[in-house]
């Protein structure tokens, strides 16, 4: 199977191979020429293949620092004789090219071979990243299956760098020189198989299988699946796919579910507009909006199309089904929008000879640079994978009419659309009534510190003591514990540093009542509305990719998927809905009863951001914040021998406010009116007859918060950070498992016995026609399904 | 009757057989009443018979393997004989059309499950840590206090 190298876990971003320009050297490691996309229908990149670097001022114009390919390279087609039939476009691309800080290596391609073509993509950061992708004359592009593919195919591409002598331009200094061999060595017929070219290219990139097309191919388009690099340096692989007329990213579905197809560029070249760069103008190019910056979900249409696309039409052809949709220039808001076929024109010798199928939404033609505003388009769907309703649609009218689209709806490996705007929610609860502090272990202790120290020996300000309400026996000096205490509804441990999810944490000073104690912290209110302003503290794990292995059924048979989630306990998770694609884990922690729930859900790609994902998976509540014990039996005795320690045994069950609010005062998300009618109803009941003391004797009609899934210390000693283990059974191919004993069909098919060879198990065989009697024919159906050489 | 012998080595399963070259061309009667799908044959007895495991029999237009060589008084001997199902009817087989369940050239579907492909008890474990975490393993607790009032009144 085709793998993907981003799906195998290669981060293409560490393929960076620097080219150290040192004086008039130019020195190079060797690069990794990788496959992207979905091979062979994408192409040969070289990605970032060669990032010039150093003294810049060597090959900036004028030095003569050249480049030069040279291609060579041999094929064997389906059914060839004679292996390894040369092909070359030396002379295409053998020459040199200035190519300094700012400028192109562009060589000036003639598309009539199967080629390897090189270009230069992008400078910046005084980089300069080549490519190569393959290009394909021109021409009329079908679904093609894999069997018409070329059986093998070597190439070399070898490279050389060369500078001018800086003291004396008339000498070249040959520095550096670069070769690499693509090949296929299996030369087995069976290869062909599109589900049986399997090969690890995570450790032998060189021995990355290729495969072409044959001459019924040749005067196809193969603009494929392109890949770009952003302004950053990075590959972007934001393709999106005309498929089932449902936009998709790429990167979501695993390539290897996509099928035995090939998706390609479909062209005419008919109509040339009028620009100084000409472009054909029929594409399948739909509309797939991406946006490059922090665009909220509801802009994104995945299933309608901008405004003002109106000329969408779809064809049978050649036995297919294609969505065919006009170039040109639309307007989608404000924006524009440039629908580019893939085509691309012979008289185009700026910097595309073979022009991707990109749009722009800024208004602008292409320029030769990528960034994220270019969207990379096209696919083509066979007709049998077509949806019904697809399927009826009358081909040569132009009534298709997107409102037709079933939203929403899911096709097996299909994205769907993401899951709207979860964590985006800021909680506030409405409290009058409580303050949260922050503090460190140390704040906690002098906290119990001045509790168990007689008032009067700490020279309190004797006007600020008549805020505390009762809690000083004046008598004693010392401070009424178990008033204090009443005070308190509860304090807990979390296991993760607060200030950094909290924000607007201003300092304060801890208060009984209204009676300030001296210590400064922070809170989680915003002192000026009396809101809590997060209530829910929201912290997002990242993703992590959960690979395939075998790239087919084993990935998902016997395969266990187990996250474990930090005092939230662990979860299994369906192989179906996770394989192959990115898991996200955000924690979502209520600060008032230590409560957390950790959502697990699917994303299209890698990202630290909810707001990609796809699907939730999962949803697991813990316990995070632990409840400090606070004695109230034995305070009494405590304060009475003054002992400075503020932690005793016993726990004495503190209250939480939660179940309060609940009945007398609304959650309200940042809502300070929910808050107010919360008071308000409380003055009905007659509950506010004091200020705080009501509250306080209220809290014995409260339960207590359940601190069930997690709460014991005991859960620290578990990691603290969420991980997956992909469990999966390893599985044991013999020696000519494939010719002894098949895989399993596709069972697509309804053919002849003859069209098949080798071994073969057929099912429910009809034997209308064969001319035996019934004992031979129930012999024979009975050998044929239990499988016989042909 | 003539009996074509033959000394094939295909598998049993295997549709149309290499017969290879002829052995020999014997004539020979059947013997006593038998199936024509598990019939025996009496002839005279030659060497090239032991060396042969496979028939044709052109007028009944079918093949045979041969279970069994009797040899019997007068240099004669029985055969004992089975239709071969497959090369009989190899054409009308070949030309049937039918629903593969699996092969070996076959268009693979490989999300398809395949429990026939051995597998070992022992499993892979892969361990993925996501990349951050909202807690921490020791130290910098946070302590939330959440206290009734706790504002300074004007």
């Amino acid at each position: 199977m085709i793998k993907d190298l981003m799906e195998l876990g290669i981060n293409t971003s560490t393929n960076v191979k620097e080219i150290t320009v040192n004086a008039s050297y130019v020195l190079a490691d060797k690069f990794l020429p990788y496959c992207v996309g979905y091979f062979p229908f994408s192409y040969v990149q070289n990605s970032n293949l060669f990032k010039l670097t150093g003294n810049t001022s060597v090959i900036t114009g004028g030095l003569g620092t050249g480049w030069q390919f040279d291609f060579v390279g041999e094929y064997q087609k389906r059914g060839h004789p004679t292996k390894g039939v040369p092909f070359a476009w030396a002379n295409r691309d053998r020459r040199n090219e200035n190519l300094g800080v700012g400028s192109f290596y562009n060589p000036d391609i003639i598309t009539t071979k199967y080629i390897l073509s090189p270009f230069c993509s992008s400078v910046e950061n005084n980089a300069c990243h080549l490519f190569t992708r393959w290009n394909i004359e021109k021409g009329i592009s079908t679904v093609t299956k894999f069997e018409e593919f070329v059986l093998e195919i070597k190439f070399k591409v070898r490279i050389f760098i060369t500078t001018q002598n800086s003291d004396n331009p008339q000498v070249t200094d040959k520095i550096e020189y670069f070769e690499y061999v693509i090949s296929s060595d299996d030369t087995a017929e069976h290869k062909i198989n599109p589900y049986t070219l399997s090969f690890d290219i995570s450790q032998n990139l060189y021995g990355r299988e290729i495969t072409i097309t044959d001459q019924t191919w040749k005067r196809r388009e193969n603009a494929g699946i392109h890949v770009f690099t952003g302004t950053d340096g990075h590959q972007h692989r934001y393709f999106w796919i005309v498929e089932d007329l449902c936009v998709r990213t790429f990167n979501y579905v695993p390539v290897c579910e996509t099928g035995g197809y090939r998706f390609n560029q479909f062209n005419e070249y008919n109509t040339l507009l009028s620009h100084d760069k000409t472009h054909t103008i029929r594409s399948n190019v739909v509309a797939g909006l991406s946006f490059s910056g922090n665009e909220p979900f509801e802009n994104e249409h995945r299933y309608t199309p901008p405004t003002g696309i109106k000329n969408i039409t779809g064809l049978i052809y050649d036995g297919r089904y294609y969505y065919i949709y006009s170039s040109g220039l639309y307007t989608y808001n404000t924006a524009l929008y440039y629908f580019i076929n893939g085509g691309y024109d012979y008289n185009d010798l700026i910097y595309w000879r073979c022009a991707l199928p990109i749009w722009h939404y800024n208004g602008t033609w292409y320029t030769g640079e990528y960034d994220d505003n270019y969207v990379l388009t096209g696919n083509i769907i066979p007709f049998e994978d077509a949806r019904d309703w697809q399927k009826n649609l009358n081909p040569d009218t132009n009534d298709f009419n997107w409102e037709d689209i079933p939203s929403g709806s899911f096709k097996e490996d299909e994205s769907g659309d993401k899951v709207p705007n979860q964590f985006n929610k800021v909680v506030g609860v409405a409290s009058n009534f409580v303050t949260q502090y922050l503090l460190t272990s140390g704040q906690i202790a002098k906290f119990g510190e001045i509790l168990w120290t007689s008032w009067a020996d700490q020279n309190f300000n004797t006007e600020i003591l008549t805020n505390f309400y009762g809690v000083l026996n004046e008598e004693t000096g010392s401070w009424n514990i178990s008033a204090v205490l009443d005070f308190i509804v509860s304090c807990r441990l979390f296991p993760m540093s607060l200030p950094t999810l909290v924000s607007n944490s201003p300092t304060t000073s801890v208060s009984i009542g209204s009676g300030a104690f001296g210590i400064n912290c922070g809170t989680i209110r915003e002192p000026s509305f009396f809101i809590a302003n997060e209530s829910v503290a929201v912290r997002h794990c990242g993703s992590v990719l959960i690979p395939n292995t075998y790239f087919d059924f084993r990935d998902y048979d016997n395969t266990n998927v187990t996250v474990y989630l930090p005092f939230c306990g662990s979860v299994q998770l369906s192989p179906a809905d996770v394989v192959g694609k990115y898991l996200g884990c955000t924690y979502a922690i209520d600060l008032f009863d230590g409560s957390c729930k950790a959502f697990l859900y699917v994303m299209a790609e890698e990202s630290d951001g909810y707001n990609d994902a796809f699907y939730n998976v999962a949803i697991k509540t813990g316990q995070c914040g632990f409840l400090i014990p606070l004695s109230a039996t034995n305070a009494g005795q405590v304060a009475s021998r003054k002992q400075v320690d503020g932690y005793t045994d016993g726990m004495y069950t503190l209250n939480s406010l939660t179940s309060m609010f609940n009945s007398v005062a609304s959650f309200a998300e940042g809502d300070v009116l929910g808050g107010i009618r919360g008071i308000g109803q409380m003055a009905q009941t007659g509950i506010m007859d004091n200020r705080y003391n009501a509250i306080v004797r209220g809290r014995s009609g409260i339960d207590a918060p359940s601190t069930s899934g997690g709460s014991s210390f005991a859960d620290f000693m578990q990691p603290a950070k969420p991980y997956v283990q992909v469990r999966r059974a390893i599985y044991q191919e013999p020696l000519e498992y494939e010719s002894t004993v098949g895989y399993i069909s596709d069972s697509a098919k309804y053919n002849k016995v003859s069209d098949f060879k080798g071994f073969c198990q057929f099912k429910n065989v009809d034997l209308s026609g064969l001319n035996c009697n019934e004992d031979e024919r129930n012999e024979i159906k009975a050998i044929l399904e239990s499988g016989v050489y042909v | 009757m003539i009996l074509d012998f033959y000394t094939v080595t295909d598998d049993n399963r295997v549709v149309s057989k290499n017969l290879g070259a002829l052995n020999v061309e014997l004539s020979a009667s059947v013997y006593d009443d038998c199936s024509i799908m598990n019939p025996r044959f009496l002839l005279a007895y030659y060497d090239v018979i032991v060396n042969s495991n496979y028939i044709h029999v052109p007028k009944w237009n079918r093949y045979y393997y041969i279970r069994d060589i009797v040899a019997s008084a007068g240099n004669r001997c029985v055969i004992t004989c089975k239709e071969d199902y497959l090369m009989s009817n190899k054409d009308g087989i070949l030309n049937l059309d039918v629903y593969p369940i699996r092969g070996s050239y076959i268009n693979r579907e490989p999300y398809l499950s395949d429990s026939s492909i051995p597998q070992k008890v022992r499993r892979n474990c892969l361990t993925i840590g996501f990349p951050s975490s909202p807690f921490i393993e020791t130290g910098g607790y946070s302590y939330v206090m959440t206290v009734v009032g706790g504002r300074k009144l004007s």
